[in-house]
């Protein structure tokens, strides 16, 4: 046998080697690594999944290089937040050759679906807003809140595309499921009242009201657990932030968000702007103040040199620093973080 | 009689007084049992009297604890009521309009690009005019671009692009012309996505470039010599693979069929069948770098009369270094181009070479600098006539959305006089925009 025959056999056993290493697995490709987190919670050992953006870089500007158009094209789920974030996604998807997984077809999964959406222009919806996203704010995997009906909109993608592992991918979905609301209220809360009420006063608003009220002689706030008791002093605390990321992580943990470092979304920090924002600071005590850490340092450790507020740098999404391997550890290190910050 | 008359009366006397005295006992205990019968009396008296009151306290707080409930209960259902709608009654007050007028909804992308910059310039109005100058040496402000974008997909297997410009002063006032026009069927057999219309050509990396997005205000000389001032574009069709991984992390192939040429290296006339051919070679270094590597080939009549051909052939090279959690703040781009073409004639072949070279460093979310070299032997001329220039430039970018540049070329002609020449140019968008540079 000659040689380039010789390299041709080899060549396709290697190919058919790697699919069937991969056989009986799904490949799920998802824009950001934080819903990759979440099928892996549900997917399990069925799944394998991988990820376009990275932990540490804005979600907004995604070079779309033709190496991640070659994941895609491998791609059996393809899950995106479906708003206008990653308008990156859709030149990939066309250069994919993956018809599988184009909009509306059966590998195509958006995660909005279920959340309601903060911070919808209403009527000034022109770019004198700035990089305005059209539908709403679209950083909802901020709340831990969102992750239910992302983990839902996942569900019903991994059951269309395998339909055979439907019951598993339900029972871990549910087990997720149930792992956010104790992780988010604690046991004791979770058993008494249920995650899902909890989480409808959440989003109400209000939940805070909720936990003063007296149950058997002792108010409902002593049963409290989880993140929501360790972020209890975040509770009506006032921050500035850089960018409008943090919108529905501030509403479950009932921080407001004062002002934004960004005059408007996407516009760089002018030194007006700036003056405009140390002078807030001052006058109302804001003491901390949230920033992605793909932003810029420079400004605001200006800022926080002229005003003592303390900036935190904080990973975004999932893998943005070692330490954040999972959402759960994400809320973990932002919630320590923040309220850290806050108690100092 | 005495003593017994006595004794009598002593025991008519204790008697007597026994039974007085008894007597008194006995109104005693009926007293006392009276007494005592009063005191029990009262204290169930007050007993019940306590009791009838508790009694009714407890019905008085169950009735409000009842009144209560029903109070919450109306509340509740007052809450739901008015999250339920309730349904219309049809009526003949009842109004009717149709959506088929109003489907603005459907409409596609739309959105515009003005590119406008004004220019001074050392050389002579009458000494440089050739096919292919960018700027004429006058000193004035062009609006050389006001450019609609229109893009939508057709249906689940297409898209849609029309790009209408309105190409400012020069040859063509004010007039509409079509950069370009195609649809695109997208996750084709064999990895193909195929185009047809009209498109500028995937020759090498910048040809396909609008105006408005060069790296610099102008192209590089080698191009506009090459095709003069506009794209290499042609009406036909194009298909683009994504061919399995070859030596590559990523490999590309375009193969084009278009006819109609830019009138320079091939004939305009709409029958001139010109082929064109671009293999992408796509490397990832690091998460923050890659190297890109393109062969390009061109061939076609440059005179279809005489039968007389080009062939045309480039080399791309492109480094980009994007630091992921930085890439608002420093990114560099290097960008290489270098073409040979052998032009058939009727007195032999002429073969020319040419290139352009940037380096463009993003130095804050707003600036970046760069600079360009390039280098282009006159592709059509038989004496040996050539060109470089060095073109330092500024851009700053306002926002996403507008920028500006200061540029700054000294080119220098073997077949004419040099020039300097300053630019400031303008470049803004309005409407979506997708993100497809990387």
């Amino acid at each position: 046998m000659n040689k380039s025959k010789l390299i041709f056999v080899l060549a396709v056993v290697f190919t058919f080697t790697m699919i069937s290493a991969q056989e009986g697995k799904l490949y799920v490709v998802t824009t950001f690594s934080d819903y990759a987190s979440i099928v892996k919670e549900i997917g399990g050992d069925y799944v394998t999944v991988d990820h376009l953006s990275h932990g540490d870089q804005d979600p907004h500007f995604v070079p779309p290089k033709p190496s991640l158009a070659i994941k895609l094209k491998k791609a059996d789920l393809f899950i995106t937040t479906g708003l206008d974030l990653e308008l990156w996604a859709t030149t990939l998807l066309d250069k994919a050759r993956n018809k599988k997984i184009m909009d509306g077809a059966i590998g195509y999964v958006t995660v909005y679906p279920g959340i309601e959406l903060l911070q919808k222009p209403t009527t000034a919806l022109s770019r004198t807003e700035g990089d305005i996203h059209v539908y709403g704010n679209p950083h909802i995997h901020t709340s831990p809140r969102n992750w239910i009906p992302i983990s839902e909109n996942i569900l019903i993608g991994l059951k269309k595309v395998d339909p055979d592992h439907a019951s598993y991918y339900e029972e871990r979905q549910k087990r997720f499921v149930d792992r956010v609301y104790r992780a988010m209220f604690g046991d004791e809360l979770v058993d008494l009242i249920g995650g899902q009420q909890l989480m409808d006063l959440v989003k109400a608003g209000t939940f805070f009201d909720f936990i003063e009220r007296e149950f058997r002689g002792e108010k409902l706030v002593k049963r409290l657990g989880g993140w929501m008791k360790k972020a209890m002093p975040l509770h009506g605390k006032e921050v500035i932030a850089y960018h409008k990321n943090w919108a529905y992580f501030a509403h479950d943990f009932g921080m407001k968000v004062l002002g934004y470092i960004e005059p408007k979304p996407g516009i760089p920090p002018t030194p007006k702007h700036v003056e405009k924002m140390i002078k807030l600071i001052k006058d109302s005590g804001i003491d901390v103040m949230l920033v992605a850490d793909y932003f810029e340092k420079r400004k605001p450790t200006t800022i926080a040199q002229k005003t003592g507020i303390m900036a935190l740098f904080l990973p975004l999404s999932v893998g943005g620093n070692p330490e954040v391997s999972d959402n759960f550890k994400l809320m973990d290190y932002w919630i320590d973080h923040i309220v850290e910050a806050v108690s100092e | 009689m005495r003593w017994i008359t006595l004794f009598a009366g002593c025991m008519f006397m204790l008697s007597l007084s026994t039974g007085v005295a008894a007597q008194k006992k006995k109104d005693s205990d009926i007293k006392k049992a009276l007494s005592e019968l009063d005191s029990l009396r009262n204290c169930y008296l007050k007993k019940l009297k306590d009791l009838d009151s508790r009694i009714s306290a407890i019905e008085k707080a169950r009735k409000e604890e009842k009144e209560k409930a029903e109070m919450e209960a109306l509340l509740n259902a007052a809450s739901d009521l008015s999250r339920t709608k309730k349904k219309e009654e049809a009526t003949i007050s009842r109004v009717f309009r149709g959506g088929q007028r109003q489907l603005q909804a459907l409409n596609p992308n739309i959105s515009m690009t003005g590119d406008f910059f004004g220019s001074v310039s050392s050389g002579k109005s009458d000494v440089i005019v050739n096919d292919g100058d960018f700027t004429d040496g006058r000193n004035m402000f062009y609006m050389r671009e006001a450019e609609f974008h229109i893009i939508a997909p057709l249906d689940p297997f297409t898209r849609g692009k029309f790009f209408l410009g309105i190409p400012g002063v020069g040859e063509y006032p004010l007039s509409f012309m079509i950069g370009e026009a195609y649809m695109e069927w997208l996750n084709l057999p064999a990895n193909m996505n195929l185009k047809i219309g009209l498109f500028n050509t995937q020759f090498g990396i910048l040809n396909r470039w609008h105006d408005h997005g060069l790296p610099q205000v102008d192209r590089p000389r080698v191009l506009t010599n090459l095709f003069s001032k506009n794209n290499f574009a042609g009406i036909g069709v194009g298909a683009n693979f994504l061919l399995p991984r070859l030596w590559a992390h990523v490999n590309e192939l375009d193969i084009e069929i278009v006819t109609g040429g830019d009138g320079v290296s091939f004939d305009d006339a709409n029958d001139n069948v010109i082929f064109v051919t671009h293999l992408k070679n796509y490397y990832d270094l690091s998460r923050d770098a890659y190297i890109e590597i393109g062969f390009s080939g061109a061939n076609g009549y440059n005179d279809k009369k005489a039968g007389y051909r080009t062939t045309l052939v480039g080399l791309d090279i492109t480094y980009k270094w994007a630091p992921v959690d930085r890439a608002h703040y420093r990114t560099v781009e290097f960008r290489n181009e270098f073409f040979y073409s052998h032009r058939n004639r009727k007195d032999g072949a002429i073969d020319r070479f040419g290139f352009y070279s940037y380096i463009s460093n993003k130095l804050g979310r707003r600036f970046w600098i760069g600079i360009r070299a390039g280098y282009s032997e006159l592709p059509t001329v038989v004496n040996k006539e050539y060109e470089w220039d060095i073109t330092p430039y500024v851009d700053f970018w306002q926002s996403e959305f507008v920028m500006m540049r200061f540029q700054y070329s000294y080119t220098y002609r073997s077949y004419e006089e040099n020039d300097h020449t300053f630019f400031i140019q303008t470049v803004w968008s309005m409407g979506p925009h997708k993100h497809e540079a990387y």
